[in-house]
């Protein structure tokens, strides 16, 4: 009997011990999950009038919300441009060219400083008569100068060209952490094949890379998604003429200066999908490769 | 009502304020609230064997229980100290006399932070629990959001029609008849000029251009001269609401127009509503700002004045201080936005009183109004200039406390002419997604005068399908007296 009672603790004991760490997850993300769900389908806080999908169908209709999501996909140009860019500077690093600890350094200060306080120096430097169009008057390159901030075809791109700034350092740093890994007599014995640097990275660089760099591509199609409300809140404030506006601008927006918490609520949940679907994508992909 | 009802009821209004105020000190509430409970039955046993004493009643009608007598702690959530530097003094102040006035009032006065004034507020509304007096911001849908979910009380129904004749800025402070706010300090929209450029540039320094044609033909006449016409940044959106508030109301038949406009009465695209993006686009295509406008934040672009860069600028007076130290007082002049059109409202200017509300959950709401309505004492408003240097909401002001001329010919303006500000007068969403855009466009020269009206009544007509909370009194707003 005593045994018995024992093995069904014992059978049971992993789901206790589970216990915590649910608990801990439902009340983190599943209460304010559910009451988001709650607040997108009313028109006031909880407890108010039920519209149904009213507040859904009315965000799909905007304009607006139409251009955030846009400029979110527009966004997911930072991933390739910074996985080529971080593998390049990684292999140069770990090529131990001259300076190269310098450099390393110089590459990851961007990353350590507070979004705020650069996108105040970027908004001041990509001015009309800021920083870089100064450089680019002394260096007569007077046809490249631009309202990189104030005209609104090239606000966006401005703002991929900060993110990149940014975030570039810690793709490299991480990349280069794998490779300083990898096994030197890959490279050796495809050098005495005569592989040029090309095929290095093709055929070695990347494949031993994959996963670091599958890892790096999740968080940054994330950041496109869900970590650009700094960049954008600073530098363009959503303009010129909303041409920069993103989502989580647009909660932002919505929630707290328009008092709008269910639209606000019903494009979260939105986004919610699309993240949702983006990973189960990545994983469908990821499990292709492996196979 | 027996007595015994009464201080029952006193007992527990008591008991209501003392858990609100310490609500965070739930240790020590545990602790407290077992001898509190003693010596409330132990007052009730007295009171009830007792001939108490008399118990007077400020308003009969209310079911409010405070009394000269009661012990009343008003908590007032104030903002003001970055706009008028010594607010924060002056209230303290004026707090003391009050209770030196009344002993049984003592003030909590708690000063709120930018970021913060507005979310407490909005926190403590829901919960229904917080200060008694709060800081609002100006008016229109700033204060009606909170009329309308039952936040404050109207301030008329403590003020008699005589103390309300001086206090200025309570059209947007108005609803079903009644002010909702009082008026606390002023702000308004100022336009100035750079006396200095307009002689090198060959214009008359006391005779600034009054039309919009005089102001192209100036801009033309600046821009020979190498100056730029007008200072302004228009990258954070900002810059665009001000000249909808200066352009925008001179095409208006009346000041209710762009709330019939927000409800769909009117269309943000129909003559008098659009108007202001033609004189707009104007402006922008006889060169009247300055060179990299579209790049520049809103101070940015004020700087571009306050560094002699430019002829003019449409700013608020909080620049003016500014101007002045940088250009010299002889330097700066006042004028108002040229004039396109000639409207009943076109002599309308943009100021606007900072507001201060009673909430509705204030058990002392005769007593909070009260001590507002001291606050309009003319004494005290002489004395908050005094120490501002921004003058009080209220006609009363002894204007020639003030040194400035410009100052003063500022609040003369404002005594003079009708207050019509556009921005609280449509739904913020409107503003911020139409009309601020719009003129973001007409800068670029990326729509037409038409297509950024179709823009601005597109957005309109968004929000209005949105299924907008409180349209009704949107409705009820736009058309009193219906």
């Amino acid at each position: 009997m005593v045994n018995h009672s024992k093995k069904s603790i014992n059978q049971y004991a992993g789901y206790i011990y589970l216990l915590p760490g649910l608990a801990w997850i439902f009340f983190v993300f599943a209460i304010p999950i559910i009451q988001l769900i709650g607040m997108s389908i009313r028109q006031g806080p909880v407890g108010q009038e039920i519209l149904g999908f009213d507040n859904f169908i009315f965000t799909f209709r905007d304009p607006l919300f139409i251009k955030a999501i846009t400029n979110n996909i527009k966004l997911l140009v930072i991933v390739p441009i910074l996985i080529i860019l971080s593998l390049i500077f990684s292999t140069f690093l770990y090529e131990r060219i001259k300076g190269w600890q310098i450099y390393q350094t110089i590459i990851f200060i961007p990353v350590i400083l507070a979004v705020a306080a650069m996108g105040i120096v970027f908004s001041q430097i990509l001015q009309l008569k800021g920083l870089l169009n100064e450089t680019l008057r002394v260096l007569r390159l007077n046809f490249l100068i631009q309202d990189w901030l104030g005209n609104q075809g090239l606000a966006l791109g401005s703002v991929v060209g900060v993110i990149v700034w940014k975030e570039l350092g810690f793709g490299t740093i991480l990349f280069l952490a794998r490779l300083m890994s990898v096994d030197k007599e890959l490279y050796e014995a495809a050098r005495i094949d005569g592989a040029s640097g090309f095929q290095l990275m093709i055929h070695i660089t990347i494949p031993q890379l994959i996963h670091i760099i599958e890892f790096y591509a999740v968080l940054l199609i994330v950041t496109a998604f869900s970590f650009v409300f700094d960049y954008i809140l600073i530098l363009t404030n959503g303009g010129p003429n909303n041409q920069t506006i993103v989502g989580e601008f647009f909660v932002y927006k919505y929630g707290f200066i328009y008092n709008r918490f269910n639209i606000a609520s019903s494009v979260a949940i939105v986004y919610l999908l699309v993240g949702i679907v983006l990973m189960i994508l990545r994983y469908q992909i990821v499990k292709r490769i492996d196979s | 009502m027996s007595k015994t009802k009464e201080v029952r009821h006193k007992i527990f209004f008591v008991l209501q304020k003392y858990f609100q105020r310490k609500e965070i000190e739930m240790k020590r509430i545990k602790k407290q609230t077992f001898f509190s409970v003693l010596i409330i039955i132990a007052s009730f046993l007295i009171a009830s064997c007792a001939n108490p004493k008399p118990v007077t009643h400020v308003n009969q009608e209310s079911s409010e229980k405070e009394s000269v007598e009661e012990p009343i702690t008003l908590t007032v959530w104030w903002w003001g100290e970055p706009e008028a530097p010594g607010t924060g003094k002056w209230l303290k102040d004026r707090a003391d006399e009050y209770t030196e006035e009344n002993p049984n009032v003592v003030f909590e006065l708690v000063e709120q932070n930018i970021d913060t004034v507005v979310t407490a507020f909005k926190a403590a509304a829901a919960a229904k629990s917080g200060p008694d007096i709060a800081f609002l911001f100006s008016g229109g849908v700033y204060v009606m959001e909170d009329v309308w979910e039952g936040n404050i009380v109207p301030i008329s129904d403590y003020a008699t029609e005589e103390q309300m004749s001086t206090w200025i800025d309570t059209f947007s402070k108005t609803y079903d008849g009644k002010i909702w706010t009082m008026p606390f300090y002023m702000q308004s929209y100022l336009m100035m000029y750079n006396k200095d450029l307009f002689t090198k540039a060959g214009l008359d320094p006391e005779n600034p251009p009054s039309t919009m044609d005089e102001l192209l033909n100036a801009c033309e006449i600046l821009n020979r001269s190498g100056i730029a016409p007008m200072a302004s940044g228009m990258r954070d959106l900002f810059q665009g609401g001000i000249y909808y508030s200066e352009l925008g109301v001179q095409s208006l038949p009346d000041a209710y127009s762009i709330q019939r406009a927000t409800i769909g009465e009117e269309s943000f695209e129909d003559r008098q509503h659009a108007e202001w993006l033609e004189a707009l686009d104007q402006m922008v295509k006889a060169s009247c700002f300055n060179e990299d406008v579209n790049s520049l934040d809103l101070y940015s672009g004020w700087e571009v004045f306050g560094r002699g860069e430019a002829a003019m600028l449409q700013a608020n007076d909080a620049f003016l201080p500014v101007a002045i130290e940088n250009l010299g007082e002889e330097n700066v002049g006042l004028m108002r936005m040229p004039s396109y059109t000639e409207s009943p409202v076109s002599e309308s200017m943009c100021y606007f009183s900072q507001g201060l509300g009673i909430t509705s959950w204030s058990p002392y709401k005769e007593v909070a109004a009260d001590f507002l309505l001291t606050l309009h004492a003319k004494e005290n408003v002489d004395e908050f200039y005094k120490i501002t240097s921004i003058p009080f909401a209220n006609t009363n002001f002894d204007t020639s406390l003030i040194k400035s001329e410009l100052q003063k010919e500022e609040f003369e303006w404002i005594s003079e002419r009708p207050q019509l500000c556009p921005e609280g007068l449509t739904a913020i969403q409107i503003w911020e997604t139409g009309v601020m855009p719009a003129s973001q466009a007409i800068f670029q020269q990326s729509l037409s005068p038409a297509e950024a009206a179709q823009l601005i009544e597109d957005v309109a007509r968004n929000w209005r399908e949105s299924n907008p909370p409180n349209f009704d009194n949107w409705i009820t707003w736009a058309k009193p007296g219906e």
